[in-house]
């Protein structure tokens, strides 16, 4: 019973988002608005930015008797341009859980005139009645250049044991960013500040006989730069995190429960995961059943994983957490959570005597996890990990397209700890080469006496390239037409026809062929253009910004391969007008490897051009102007065209 | 009026799966201030994606409709119940949209996670209580409807029906007080690229009943709605009359008043109940600076008012396709409110926006001026409400408002590489998302989008010191400059040359027309691309090109030409005249794009007289 009430704790604990307004309760009074910011027009440091934050303070109060414990938000606004008017309108979130109450704002004039906001002017939208989650908006009044607006609220919250992550930065620039948690004597809780540009908050202390006030205030706060393949925003903001060192029991007091990782894990472990696998006879025994006849023990893992992956369907939950339930009604309900799905495979590994761990760990796009902050904040997903000869197999049931021993690119390079033994331990989960996940297409093309191009082509994924197009399409036809519209789109001006896709989900791989013929109306009869890149051709640079103005580092979704090779014959009557002209290239971050093949007696073509990417994060430095200059190679190389001409 | 719109999506929507529908029957009681509609639904589900969207099924509703009835259960392939889904576990979805509140939601049904061989069986039943005696349902889903019963019972009353497009699909039989329509084998709909809205594109069934048989009946329905919004507010006035001391012409005070409604009031949607149809009072719009397109035009016709000039509201359905029935009077299909104000007293000047003596502005859109409307406004039939005299008005497509222009100056070296200045002159509406990145992006950003713009219609090239401009022009206009370089863009050597000079494109690949059957809906645009190129002196002259094509629906034309020292000029045109293109005109619209296409593909020739 005490297990179950931790669980429900923790359950609770995760939930990190705000809640439902039933009846909101408006809030009196308001500071008078200084000179300085009534006549600010503009921010030095970021002069195209349509508002300012002039200041959002955040202030949490954690109440001994936790139904009185809240979050007050005062956020007030300068609107510098017609655009910066949008930020007129807001939007609050809120839950069964999350009330939202004390709502109060206003909207200064540029000459001083206020307008409060109408409580008519609030609405409610109810996003779910059963889990009463709900939107609040509301679009100021009489907003117009010039303006500053105003508001603050307050969300009441019963458990105060909870995690919170609470950033200083936004899309907007902040003059004045400041965040107050109060909390009385005998909450344990780990505060951290992370600013990754390097920045130091002030930092003040305040202590009552009750509760202890902890104070973090910053100003002139950059926006976070909106740069193409840049790392998550929860990784870029400067942020303070209040982590709770102890969890609530119902009714029997606390635990300790993130004084270390091992303390975490031991805490997970025993009070919620024991009691999932308690209830597992059954999914014992089907894991029997499912080895029955396979002699190693990789085919045996092997069978049990893909069973899970493919015969219990994934609810797309980032708890590391678990329901109120057990493997074989998970088994029996055909469904569970990641983790969920972790613990039933790693029961079900166990009954067939095979050793292996769970793994906590994170998709790399919500942020990186802090080994020095020991919590659950960043912890978003569990996998199994078995190591049978020293080498680990990372196995991901939650997902379908994963073959045995595959993790997605965002699965890659992660921090993960494993849960097993006397002391977690943290590993990082292994990485695909550039040779691993390849796209190959290989093209023949004949230009017949009239002048029409028709041919055939293959293309052949592995690895990422393929996950990322496994199980596309709910059948084989409408993947075929799929493909077919792909292609379609990269070879203009062409019909594609006979399509034809192979998949295999446990392989990695994906093969598609084609044939393809010029649409009659495109045929011009004296005269021939090729693409020989079609269709992996890169259309244009994705890395415009210049070295000097690059500020975040690149993050790619993974290293990989990109081949084309074109072969192309063509009829006495013709002849080449123009050859294209290929450069090779080389850089820390990658390369192209190009060949060019003509035998004019023969009339034919031979060309094949590799792009390898090796790196998949590159810092904005001469680094990342390599990977800029190989990425313009490549889309100059793409752009040539063979231009064959009927002999005149 | 933007409800009207949702509430049309979302009756397709409730469409938008796969799976097969076994049999649909629909009963629809028509009162006199009520639509009772019943439905039953057996689902069978034949492939593994179809539990994503069967999984959850939506029931739309609003403050005037009401579910009375549902019952929803998951059956095994004989026909026994296998899961119940009671009421309680249903779960509300509000309106989808970025407006700030919609009175509009989804009764979600959550069905466990479906397997193949599963069957669906949802029986429900709406009562509505519509604002106009109409209704409209879809008769084509998503899915393959294999069996299909529409049951209308009216009370006597004069009951008018239409179903469009016309089609033989179904089979109908009108008794007196009933209506049935049927239907076998009715194939999903399939929306391809350059569709027309889901709703006009297949067939639905219109009803309507009552005295509002003509648009100008639904005019006068509309007056009325409006008949209790205050007017002759003295706040709006002094306002209307501060905006416009010292200006003379009635011209420069319908503008400067538009003006000030299209910048001052920023658009915020918010649609309760029948606040969908009926604008917020003027005042009340003026004290908050915020609406929606309703309230900006009804606040604009008060302030013209107050400078004694007169106006009418305008409804129409607003968006790349404004098509509705015209013989079918009613206001479901409009979505939009925009003003007409007589030509003469406001002085209107040729090229305005002006049909049947009324110019129309539309103050919703934050730029432009009297002189522009908007794409999604022109080309379209509108309702002029005007009383007895509301009646349909056809706004008249403006080709010469949407225009894009690139401009290439620069030189060729020896090796054929190319330097040059580009400007890129982007007119209309095409112009103002990126204006509005312009003032809210950073520098960086903007120029990465300018850089991808350019990228793709010159493969290689390199832009640097890209700067930009809005101009005050009459329509919402951008002007972009850079200097470009584009490696190789002349290739060969002395004994034969060729150089591509690409453009900017208008017309759809001509892929898109095969075995098409529904029509294609463009936005009239202008284009136009002129490569200006110094060549080296030794080097032979272009080959002079001169080809054209030109039909109703616009033109493609190429030159190539020499000038006097060593400079060629290339000049490519496209134009599309007209918005919506029946199956009837693919042969033309198929004609122009292939023209463009191949003159995109063409290479031009750098040939002296004695080569061959």
């Amino acid at each position: 019973m005490i297990q179950k009430a931790v669980r429900m704790a923790v359950v609770f604990a995760l939930m990190l988002l705000v809640l439902i307004p039933l009846e909101i309760s408006w809030a009196k009074g308001w500071e008078k608005i200084p000179q300085s910011e009534q006549a600010l027009a503009s921010v030095p440091w970021a002069p195209s930015a349509p508002a300012v934050v002039l200041f959002h303070n955040s202030s949490i109060v954690l109440s001994p008797k936790g139904s009185s414990s809240h979050r007050e938000e005062h956020v007030r606004v300068k609107i510098l341009a017609e655009e910066g008017k949008e930020y007129g309108s807001v939007r609050i979130p809120s839950s069964e859980y999350h009330r939202l109450r004390d709502l109060e704002a206003r909207t200064i004039s540029p000459d001083g005139t206020e307008v409060p906001l109408a409580k008519d002017a609030v609405f409610e939208k109810t996003y779910s009645a059963y889990y009463r989650q709900q939107l609040t908006t509301f679009a100021m009044p009489n907003v117009s250049v010039g303006s500053i607006i105003e508001y603050k609220y307050s969300i009441y919250f019963d458990r105060a044991l909870t995690f919170w992550e609470i950033y200083f930065q936004d899309e907007l620039p902040i003059l004045s960013r400041e965040v107050s948690f109060e909390k009385p004597h005998r909450y344990e809780f780990n505060a951290n500040y992370i600013d990754p540009a390097g920045g130091k908050p002030t930092r003040e202390t305040h202590e009552s006989r009750k509760a202890l006030i902890v104070t973090y205030s910053a100003s002139n706060m950059a926006p976070v730069p909106d740069e193409p393949f840049r790392p998550p925003f929860v990784d870029l903001s400067a942020r303070v995190q209040f982590v709770p060192r102890v969890i609530y029991i119902g009714g029997q007091g606390t635990t300790p429960l993130s004084r270390s990782w091992k303390n975490l894990a031991d805490v997970f472990k025993k009070y919620i995961y024991e009691d999932f696998v308690k209830g597992s006879k059954r999914t014992r025994a089907r894991a029997k059943e499912l080895v029955a006849g396979l002699s190693t023990d990789e085919e045996r893992a092997a069978a049990v994983y893909r069973f899970v992956r493919d015969e219990i369907a994934t609810d797309p939950s980032t708890s590391i957490s678990v329901g109120d339930t057990t493997s074989d009604r998970v088994l029996e309900e055909g469904e569970g959570t990641p983790t969920e799905k972790a613990l039933v495979l790693q029961t079900m590994l166990a009954a067939v005597d095979i050793d292996s761990s769970l793994g906590w760990t994170n998709l790399r796009a919500d942020g990186d996890i802090h080994l020095e902050f020991p919590g659950i904040s960043r912890l978003g997903r569990t996998l199994v990990v078995m190591n049978p000869d020293g080498e680990r197999i990372f196995l991901d049931a939650a997902d379908p397209d994963a073959a045995f021993g595959y993790l997605q690119p965002e699965l890659e390079n992660v921090l993960c700890l494993l849960l097993a033994g006397e002391k977690p331990d943290w590993v990082r989960t292994p990485e695909l080469s550039d040779e691993d996940s390849r796209r190959a297409a290989r093209i023949d093309l004949q230009v017949e006496d009239g002048g029409r191009i028709v041919g055939s082509g293959e293309l052949t994924l592995t690895g990422h390239h393929a996950w990322r197009y496994l199980n596309w399409k709910d059948t084989p036809d409408a993947a075929a037409a799929a493909w077919t519209e792909w292609l379609a789109d990269r070879h203009p001006g062409y019909d594609i026809n006979e399509t034809k896709v192979t998949e295999s989900v446990d392989d990695g791989h994906i093969a598609v062929t084609w044939v393809l013929a010029q649409r009659a109306e495109e045929v011009l009869g004296d005269e021939a253009t090729i693409r020989l890149a079609a269709p992996l051709a890169l259309q244009a640079n994705p890395f415009t910004l210049e070295v000097e103005e690059r500020q975040t580092k690149v993050f790619l979704s993974f290293a990989d391969q990109e081949e084309v090779e074109t072969h192309v014959v063509w009829p006495e009557s013709w002849q080449i007008d123009i050859e294209p002209r290929w450069k090779n290239a080389g850089s820390l971050t990658g390369k192209i490897a190009t060949e060019l093949e003509v035998d004019a007696e023969a009339r034919t073509l031979h060309a094949k051009r590799t792009f390898t990417q090796t790196s998949r994060e590159v810092a904005p430095n001469w680094v990342y102007g390599e990977l800029r200059q190989i990425y313009q190679i490549c889309v100059e190389n793409d752009a040539e065209t063979l231009v064959l001409a009927r002999r005149e | 009026m933007k409800l009207t719109r949702l509430l049309i999506l979302l009756t397709f929507c409730a469409g938008a799966q796969a799976a097969t529908i076994i049999e649909r029957s629909v009963e629809i009681d028509v009162a006199e201030s009520y639509v009772l509609t019943s439905e039953e639904l057996l689902v069978e589900i034949d492939r593994p994606g179809d539990n994503e969207s069967w999984g959850r099924y939506p029931i739309y509703l609003n403050k005037n409709i009401e579910l009375v009835r549902c019952t929803a259960e998951v059956l095994d392939s004989r026909g026994k119940v296998v899961e119940k889904i009671p009421r309680r576990r249903h779960h509300r979805l509000e309106s989808p949209g970025s407006n700030l509140y919609s009175s509009a939601w989804a009764n979600i049904i959550p069905f466990p996670p479906l397997e193949v061989g599963q069957r669906l069986h949802i029986d429900f039943a709406t009562k509505k209580r519509p604002y106009f005696p109409a209704t409209r349902l879809a008769l084509v889903q998503k899915a393959l409807q294999k069996k299909l019963t529409v049951l209308i019972r009216h009370d006597g009353g004069d009951l008018r029906w239409r179903i469009d497009p016309q089609t033989s699909s179904f089979l109908v039989d009108e008794l007196p007080n009933e209506l049935t329509i049927a239907g076998k084998d009715i194939p999903p709909y399939v929306v391809p690229v350059y569709a027309p809205d889901p709703d006009t594109a297949f067939p639905f069934l219109q009803l309507a009943w009552g005295a509002g048989q003509t648009w100008a009946d639904v005019g006068v329905w509309y007056e009325e709605l409006l008949a209790d919004l205050p007017r002759n507010d003295p706040e709006v006035s002094a306002l209307a009359k501060r905006l416009t001391a010292g200006l003379e012409s009635p011209r420069d005070q319908v503008e400067a008043l538009s003006d000030y409604v299209r910048r001052k009031i920023r658009y915020e949607a918010v649609e309760i109940g029948v606040g969908g149809y009926v604008p917020t009072p003027a005042p009340e719009v003026l004290q908050r600076a915020w609406g929606d397109c309703k309230d900006k035009a009804a606040l604009l016709a008060e302030l013209l008012a107050a400078v004694d000039i007169p106006s009418h509201l305008v409804v129409l359905r607003s968006g790349r396709d404004g098509a509705f029935t015209r013989e079918f009077a009613s206001p479901n299909a409009f979505n939009h409110v925009i003003l007409g104000v007589p030509a003469g007293q406001a002085g209107a000047a040729p090229g305005d926006p002006v049909a049947e003596g009324l110019l129309f502005v539309d103050p919703t859109w934050e730029r432009g001026t009297l002189s522009w409307l908007a794409a999604a406004d022109r080309d379209r039939d509108v309702l002029v409400v005007d009383g007895r005299q509301s009646r349909l008005v056809r706004i008249p497509e403006q080709p010469s408002a949407e225009t894009g222009t690139l401009e290439v100056t620069g030189s060729i070296k020896p090796w054929g590489d190319l330097t040059a200045h580009v400007r890129l002159t982007l007119t209309g509406t095409i112009a103002i998302p990126w204006l509005e990145d312009l003032a809210t992006k950073s520098v960086n950003e903007n120029e990465a989008d300018f850089r991808r713009v350019m990228g793709f219609n010159m493969a290689g090239s390199r832009l640097s010191n890209i700067r930009w401009s809005p101009s005050a022009s009459a329509a919402p206009t951008l002007t972009m400059e850079a200097e470009l370089s584009v490696p190789r863009l002349v290739r060969g050597d002395d004994a034969r040359r060729v150089l591509r000079a690409t453009g900017l494109t208008v017309f759809p690949e001509a892929r898109t027309l095969d075995d098409r059957q529904i029509p294609v809906v463009l936005t009239p645009a202008q284009r136009r691309t002129v490569w200006r190129l110094q060549l080296p002196s030794d080097w032979c002259p272009a080959m002079a090109v001169d080809d054209s094509t030109e039909n109703h629906l616009g033109h493609v034309r190429t030159t190539v030409a020499n000038e006097s020292d060593s400079v060629v000029t290339v000049l490519r045109e496209a134009e599309i005249r007209q918005s919506r293109v029946e199956p009837g005109e693919f042969e033309a619209l198929g004609a122009l794009s292939v023209a463009e296409s191949r003159a995109d593909r063409r290479q031009i020739r750098l040939r002296c007289p004695d080569q061959p």
